[in-house]
């Protein structure tokens, strides 16, 4: 786990701004006794933040409305992901039946 | 091999305004960016070089040095960065933030798909609460016959705390779900509750089997005789035989500490001569004129007299 200096110093971002995105909702720490603490993705997350209001130029709703639309892509592509690998495990008929299907839907 | 010209990689006249070398980073970067582009290998090297390239244009400075031919456009090799998009899909981590509550209408019914859609309904990040640590001083006899003990948390709320039978020192109870909430709508963290066990005045724990040093009277050791003697569950009446020795061992079966499911253990008793307390003349005569008393040596295995 990541501490709050460590992750702002990682990031490349002012303490200020880090409490901010995470009184927004957009990161979400760890808390305990010991204070907020930050994972991997935390960072990974950060960073995207750092670059669309930063050089990217995007305001703050901006990044509000990218933030929840790139959630909803990720849950879609584990979903997507999840139902490629039912479909491989499936026999190679179950296989062409599923794709003779999915060529009918316009 | 693409260009490593700067202003060929933005796209920009040698002679363009900062402003518009933003615009054009910007332009490229929306539309490059990996994280916006979750599954296009392609996007992470194309924005690295159109960032590389912003580093040296988009500050007035650097940009003036490199028109001067003072950098060059390689700049300093970055260390290799992990994206957001690469936690995101997969690994352990990946619903941290996710939700599928925007293809809610994809889990009506019975439909198929459903079953590809995380379980975790609405906003991703539902993270479980911490755990809570807290010890629990008991005594002996409470930790080996079992007992319910009430512990007060620090916001004021109490916690029942029900301690097994059999509890050994330094055992961890876990409390289910009754640590720290979830800040995010996961299940609350369990509280986890080291026991301390008093030690008692004469039992001793060993293992299931408890150990009691037992004093007897010389007439008890002599002639034999029934007597009460403790167990951790009450007292029980116990025949010693005739002529039993300090440190005679007897053991009562079934007498120790019960232990979930399997047998419980047995009490041991270590058997002690005890003299009363005060003199008394009737014995000092009879054992003076006591010849066995002067005959036998129980130190002679010491190679003493």
């Amino acid at each position: 786990m990541i501490d709050e200096a460590e992750m702002c110093r990682r990031a490349g971002i002012k303490s200020y701004m880090l409490r901010e995105w995470i009184q927004a909702d957009w990161i979400h720490p760890r808390s305990d006794l010991m204070g907020a603490s930050f994972s991997d993705i935390d960072l990974a997350r950060a960073r995207l933040i750092r670059d669309l209001a930063g050089p990217m130029g995007v305001n703050e709703e901006g990044v509000a409305v990218i933030l929840s639309l790139l959630d909803q892509i990720h849950g879609l592509r584990r979903a997507l992901r999840r139902m490629n690998s039912a479909v491989v495990a499936q026999d190679a008929a179950v296989r062409r039946r599923i794709r003779y299907e999915a060529s009918k839907i316009p | 091999m693409a260009s490593t010209d700067p202003y060929e990689l933005l796209g920009v006249a040698r002679g363009a305004s900062q402003k518009d070398i933003q615009q054009a980073y910007r332009r490229l970067a929306k539309k490059l960016h990996p994280d916006l582009n979750p599954g296009d290998k392609e996007a992470q090297r194309k924005f690295q070089d159109v960032s590389a390239a912003y580093d040296i244009l988009g500050d007035e400075e650097r940009r003036a040095r490199f028109d001067r031919g003072e950098i060059d456009a390689s700049g300093e090799e970055q260390p290799q960065r992990r994206y957001y998009r690469d936690y995101a899909d997969t690994g352990p981590t990946s619903d941290t933030y996710s939700g599928t509550s925007g293809f809610a209408d994809f889990r009506d019914n019975d439909d198929i798909l459903s079953a590809f859609f995380s379980r975790r309904a609405g906003r991703g990040f539902r993270m479980r609460g911490n755990d809570r640590h807290y010890r629990l001083e008991l005594d002996f006899l409470d930790a080996v016959n079992g007992a319910t003990r009430r512990i007060i948390l620090p916001d004021g709320s109490s916690l029942d705390v029900v301690i097994p039978p059999g509890t050994r020192d330094h055992q961890t109870l876990r409390l289910r779900e009754k640590g720290e909430p979830s800040s995010s709508g996961g299940g609350a963290g369990d509280a986890l509750i080291e026991v301390i066990v008093r030690p008692h005045p004469f039992f001793h724990r060993d293992g299931n089997d408890i150990r009691l040093d037992l004093p007897i009277t010389l007439t008890q050791a002599v002639l034999g005789g029934r007597i009460a003697v403790p167990t951790p569950d009450g007292s029980v009446t116990v025949t010693i035989p005739k002529w039993s020795n300090t440190g005679k061992v007897l053991r009562l079966k079934g007498r120790g500490v019960p232990s979930g499911g399997s047998r419980r253990g047995d009490e041991y008793l270590t058997l002690q001569i005890k003299l009363p307390q005060k003199r008394d003349p009737d014995l000092e005569n009879f054992i003076e004129h006591w010849p066995a008393g002067r005959t036998y040596n129980p130190r002679r295995e010491m190679g003493v007299a």
